[in-house]
């Protein structure tokens, strides 16, 4: 991993680590949106546009791939660099719950 | 029993984008639905006033690079109406429908990103013309000027060239202030959404 892209991506919006997290399964970008939306309770909604441009730089800087095509819509995946990502930003937010008293 | 029909001229720069949505949802509200326009008219048809929100987004994407994108707006409810200039018209009905899910952005970051697109795509341009201009009549140009300075009088055909040429000036320098001020305000709500 390059650390430009650590720089960029850790610490994550709030928008791009859901988007991360959700793609450890294969999802389009409407279905990411519900489940955010779900997973929340309603108090993330991530819009259209931000979806569409999200998922486009995450595939560039390749956290994301491509995996297939269902009726137009575009399926995503997590890659390996995407992962190592992750789970960097899962343990930084970790640390940081640590320290401010929860368990 | 055939639809009314209007043809407004609507006049929007690129910086424009806002006073655009607000207004093609003022018209839906009085009964006019939006068909298309050409950058310059607007087509209206007549029908029972409406709640629609109306979003332009400038994706940057070539057109054979779109079957994804209009899919995913289609998911999120938005119509897609028409491209021009680089814009896409998306509208959705607005009633019972949250503040956030009339948005194309959910956050600051994407909203200012799409801004710099554009203007990064169009002022260019619209410089580009302007010298293309200035080169074109520059033989012109440099002839008035000289009539100016020996305080020699103008033919019409100079007069208008300088009028012309005045205009655009003006012209350059109104879509350069509202470009900068629609980026200054956009980045502003960045700050605060951020």
């Amino acid at each position: 991993m390059t650390e430009k892209l650590r720089r960029v991506y850790v610490p994550m919006t709030e928008t791009g680590f859901y988007i991360l997290f959700c793609l450890r399964e294969e999802m389009h970008g409407y279905s990411i949106g519900q489940r955010v939306k779900e997973m929340t309770d309603g108090a993330v909604t991530i819009s259209a546009g931000t979806m569409y441009g999200t998922l486009s730089k995450m595939e560039k800087d390749g956290l994301i791939q491509f995996s297939r095509e269902e009726e137009k819509r575009k399926l995503y995946q997590i890659t390996v660099l995407g992962e190592e990502i992750l789970s960097l930003e899962i343990a930084r937010i970790k640390r940081l719950y640590r320290n401010i008293g929860g368990v | 029993m055939t639809n009314e029909i209007k043809r407004v001229f609507g006049y929007f720069t690129i910086a424009d984008w806002e006073r655009e949505q607000n207004w093609l949802t003022e018209m839906s509200e009085q009964g006019w639905r939006f068909v298309k326009t050409n950058g310059f008219f607007y087509t209206f048809e007549r029908c029972v006033p409406e709640r629609v929100a109306y979003r332009l987004d400038y994706s940057g994407l070539r057109r054979g690079d779109r079957g994804d994108y209009y899919a995913m707006f289609r998911d999120y409810g938005w119509e897609y109406l028409q491209d021009i200039n680089g814009f896409s018209y998306f509208r959705k009905p607005a009633d019972g429908v949250s503040k956030e899910e009339l948005e194309l952005f959910s956050d600051g970051e994407s909203r200012i990103k799409m801004v710099k697109k554009f203007l990064v795509a169009k002022m260019p341009l619209i410089y580009l013309l302007f010298i293309a201009q200035l080169l074109l009549n520059w033989d012109n140009i440099r002839n008035v000027t000289e009539k100016l300075l020996h305080g020699e009088s103008l033919q019409f055909g100079e007069c208008v060239l300088l009028l012309v040429l005045a205009f655009l000036v003006v012209f350059l320098i109104f879509i350069t202030v509202q470009s900068a001020n629609a980026y200054r305000r956009v980045k502003k709500e960045y700050q605060k959404r951020a």
